[in-house]
This record gives structure tokens, sequence and C-alpha cells, in this order.
């Protein structure tokens, strides 16, 4: 996510992601979209930590016949 | 006029002692449960011939002298996310598929009635277990019973209603982001999200995989207590579920605060700007209380408590899309408009972003492991803080963008994992109800039932009746 946060620039993001995931919105939610967008794109940014750089996600699989 | 009892545990004695039986406490609860569907619309569905069967059998087992235990002819409802045998599972919404629930019991609903418990009926959430109640989808809508005009909190609106209305003694909630925790404080009951894996999940129409919990909701910590006890315990059915022994709940509750240490982290979580002062005062206030009881405080920090919750929403709206992409694209219109909008979001995240928020998880789990310290060398057994920000909203004027920017204090204990038990702590000027949480170390929810359980010997907000309900309790039993 780019830390982009003019409105073209939110609604031209909006419309690319709308595009390629072929979510159908109404006029009224694209609007929402393109409103929040700033605000996912600074949480999103939030996750990237310099304290998180080399840390392992948590995610587990277990590779077993078992479960 | 005989009242009913207000506790699971007070239900349970009155049930050994004759004083009444299943069938009469599962009646009187079935008469409120209607009486009020129309004003609190706690159920999605009663279920008065399985509910009155399940009482049957309850008091021919008293009768024979089989006693599976204290849930044993106690009514309990489900949240209608979660599958059984004899009823739909609807998730609150036009969406979900009929063929997903005509199956066996969920575990939980399985463990329930294994112990004798009543299965009364199916409660009311938010659709899907996330969002905000659409009216145009045609679900009744939960209400809070200390004001018909507030939510009961979401996602386990009708468990909140339900218990808080004196409609059934105990319940089961959904948690992924604080839907136990947050009805349990804006209705003034109990609500316990334990350890993830604890209790298994199978049977329950996921929202976030790696966060979702079926927890215990009841008017008691004690009660919710009483309720994990059944309710734990390992199930191969369920990948997240932990092979641990389940250790006995009530084991170390002996209602005493004395040596107990209490760690608060005050930054964030009682700092943050829209902080009620209601809400931080009445916390402060109760920590004040259990410190003269015999409580230690110790001030400890967990840093990136305000990414956690970022990194909650990611994981749990990444999951929940992954999920539900199929319905939104083929039938979006099906969907409540706020569930709908919520879901959207999913789309804006990437996998990178996903991968991301995992990342999180361990720091803020180191985090939370120095904060407790270690257990006899100066750590603490629980940490405190609030539950929700404020007390219950109004349903008029809601806004779903302002909602999701708010800060939270629930979704760090799904992001981690940790056992967090909200109980009541007081009530604003307004008369509403106002509630903390008692977070303990991964697995050793007994020591968080200890505190929360001594803290209610100590007060009565838990035992503090909505008007609504006081009415309902001046009716006569069934003959």
């Amino acid at each position: 996510m780019s830390d982009t946060t003019n409105t073209a620039d939110a609604a031209a993001q909006v419309d690319l992601v709308l595009a390629r995931t072929g979510l159908p919105v109404t006029p009224e939610e694209r609007e929402r979209l393109i409103r929040l967008y700033p605000m996912i794109a600074e949480w999103t940014g939030a996750l990237r930590l310099p304290e998180t750089r080399y840390a392992e996600p948590a995610l587990i699989y277990p590779a077993t016949f078992d479960r | 006029m005989p009242e009913l009892p207000l506790t699971i545990a007070e239900a349970a004695a009155w049930l050994r002692s004759g004083k009444i039986t299943s069938v009469a406490l599962t009646e009187a609860q079935l008469a409120r449960a209607h009486a009020t569907q129309d004003t609190l619309a706690a159920f999605i569905l009663i279920m008065d011939e399985v509910a009155l069967a399940g009482a049957r059998q309850a008091d021919a087992d008293f009768a024979a002298a089989i006693d599976r235990g204290p849930l044993q002819g106690i009514p309990i409802g489900v949240k209608d996310i979660i599958a059984t045998k004899d009823a739909p599972t609807t998730a609150n919404s036009r969406v979900m598929d009929p063929a997903w629930g005509q199956r066996d019991d969920a575990t939980v609903v399985k463990k329930l009635r294994e112990a004798g418990a009543v299965i009364f009926g199916k409660l009311g959430l938010h659709e899907y277990a996330l969002g905000w109640p659409d009216p145009d989808t045609g679900f009744r809508i939960p209400k809070n019973p200390w004001d018909l005009s507030r939510t009961p909190g979401g996602s386990s609106s009708g468990t909140g209603a339900a218990v808080a209305g004196g409609l059934i003694l105990g319940g089961l909630g959904t948690c992924t982001g604080g839907s136990v925790r947050g009805p349990a404080s804006y209705c003034g009951i109990s609500g316990m999200k334990q350890t993830f894996g604890r209790v298994s999940k199978e049977g329950c129409v996921p929202l976030g995989y790696s966060l979702d919990h079926i927890g215990p909701m009841a008017r008691t910590a004690r009660d919710c207590a009483i309720m994990l006890q059944v309710m734990a315990g390992y199930d191969p059915l369920d990948l997240c579920s932990v092979d641990t022994p389940v250790p006995d709940m009530l084991a170390v509750m002996n209602g005493s605060l004395a040596g107990v240490r209490i760690g608060v982290p005050r930054d964030y979580f009682f700092t943050v700007p829209n902080l009620d002062e209601d809400v931080k005062t009445t916390v402060e206030a109760a920590l004040d209380a259990m410190a003269a009881a015999g409580a230690t405080l110790v001030e400890v920090a967990i840093p990136h408590a305000d990414a956690a919750r970022h990194a909650q929403r990611v994981t749990m709206i990444g999951e929940a899309y992954a999920y539900h992409e199929p319905d939104l694209k083929s039938k979006p219109e099906l969907y409540g408009k706020y569930t709908r909008q919520a879901f959207q979001l999913g789309a804006f995240y990437s996998a990178a972003d996903y991968v991301n928020a995992q990342r999180l998880r361990p720091l803020i789990r180191q985090e939370c492991a120095e904060a407790f310290g270690t257990k006899g060398r100066g750590g603490v057994d629980v940490l405190i803080v609030p539950t929700m920000a404020s007390v219950a909203p109004t349903f008029a004027g809601y806004d779903p963008d302002a909602m999701m920017r708010s800060y939270g204090f629930t979704p760090i204990w799904n992001l981690t994992g940790l056992p967090a038990l909200s109980i009541p702590a007081g009530f604003s000027d307004g008369g509403l109800p106002i509630g903390m949480q008692v977070v303990g170390r991964p697995f050793d929810e007994p020591i968080v039932f200890k505190v929360a359980d001594a803290y209610q010997q100590l007060t009565d907000w838990h035992l503090t009746i909505p008007p609504l309900a006081q009415d309902l309790a001046k009716e006569a039993l069934p003959a």
C-alpha cells in the first residue's frame, strides 16, 4: 500500500483494486472507499515496524496426517 | 410469588434442593423470552420444544440421582452462528447457505448437552459477527435492556441482551475482536474470551480463523467459570485446538485478593483520546478497591498496544474477506449494508499487509510476557484495563467509519490469544454499565476467575438488574 493520500490518487488506487478484484460496489460505497483509503494506507503502514523487519510471522501449519 | 435464580450457581443449588425444577425454570425463562421479543429482541429462534424436552430429561436425571454437574437443567442460549442439530443456523444473514446448518451440534454445544444443559434458543447477533445491524435485512435487532435506544454491543448482541434481561442464565458468544467482552461491558454482565485454542470453535461460522473464540457469557465470573469448565478441552476437529490439560476453573477461587499482583498498563489503555472520563474513573476506582482489599498494583507497559489494533483488523478483515469474497461478488445485495462495507475493506489489504500483521503478533506477545514478568519474582498475576472506551452508544447517529477509527482495548487479546474476562466495574453518571477486563497469562484462566470473583464479592455491580428485567422478575412462575 503506498502513502498516497490525495483524493485523485486515492480514487485511482481504489478503482485499480476494484478492477483487479472484480468486487462490485455501489457509487456511494466507492466514494466511501476513496475517503477511507488514506486511513487504510496509514494503518497498514503502521504494521511495518523496524522491530519486526526480520521477525517470523505467527503462521503455523502442523505437518502431520493426524489433524 | 417465587422469584427466579439470578445465577447459574444459584439455580444449580435450587435444582438440587428441590426449590425449583428444570421444567419450571425453563418454562419461566421461555415466558420471559417470548414476552420480550418485541422489545429486547434477543432471540432469532426460541426452541420451546427442544428446551422443554431437555428440561424434562434433566429433571428425570435428578430424580434418578444422575448428576452431570452444575449445568444440568440450566437453560443456555446459543449465538446463532454456532451449529445446533435441532435448529438452523443463520449467522443473522440472508447470505448464509441453509445447508451449512444441516449438521450435528458444534463441539461446544455437544459438550453442553452432555453436561445436562438445556439448549434454549438461537441468539441474535451482528451479521456474520461483524458490522452493525441493518434493519433492511429483516432480522430482529437486539436491544440493550438498560436503554432500548442503545445497542447491547456486538457482535454477541443477543447473548448480552438475554443474560442481562434475565431471559437466560448463561449463553454462548463468539469473539474475534471483542464480541463477547463488548456486549458484556455494555449490558453489565460477565463475558470470557479464554485462551485461544482452549475451546473448540468447530461448528462455528468463521470470521477471522486465527482470532475466533467461542466464549461463555453470564451474570458472574463464577458462572462463566462453570460454563468454561464444560466447554474447554482439546478437539481434533479444530485445527487451532490445543491439547493441554483443562484445569479446575474454580480451584483458586477463594474470594481473596490478598497477595494478588495486578499489572496496570496505563499508557494507551487509560490515555487514548476517545476514553470516556466516566469509564476511566470507574476502572480506577475498581483498582483502588482491589488494592484496598489486599491486591498490589504494578505499573506495566505494552508499548505497541496501538499497533496491535491495526494488526488485529488486518488479520480479521483479511481472513473474513477470503471467506466471503465469492458471496460479496455474486450476491452483495443480500448482505446488510454495514456488513458488506466492512468486508469490502478486505480487498484493500495486500498479502504483505497480512504477513506484516502476523509478524507483529510475536512482538506484542513478547511485550505482554514482559508486562506479566515472572511469577513469584516480581511478576503480576493479571492485567486490568477498561473493556470499552465508552458506555453503550445509541442506535441513532451510528457512524461505522468513526467507530472504526476509535481506539479499542479488546482486539489486542484476540491477537495475542490471552484470556480476558470482562466484568461489571460500575455505572456511568447516566446509569449505564461500565466493564473492565481481567487479563491472564496463556492458559491461566483460573487466576483470572479468582480475581474477578473476588472483586464481585466486594461489589454488587454484577447483580444490579436493569429495570426491564426487574419488571419481568415480578411475574409469577407458571403453575
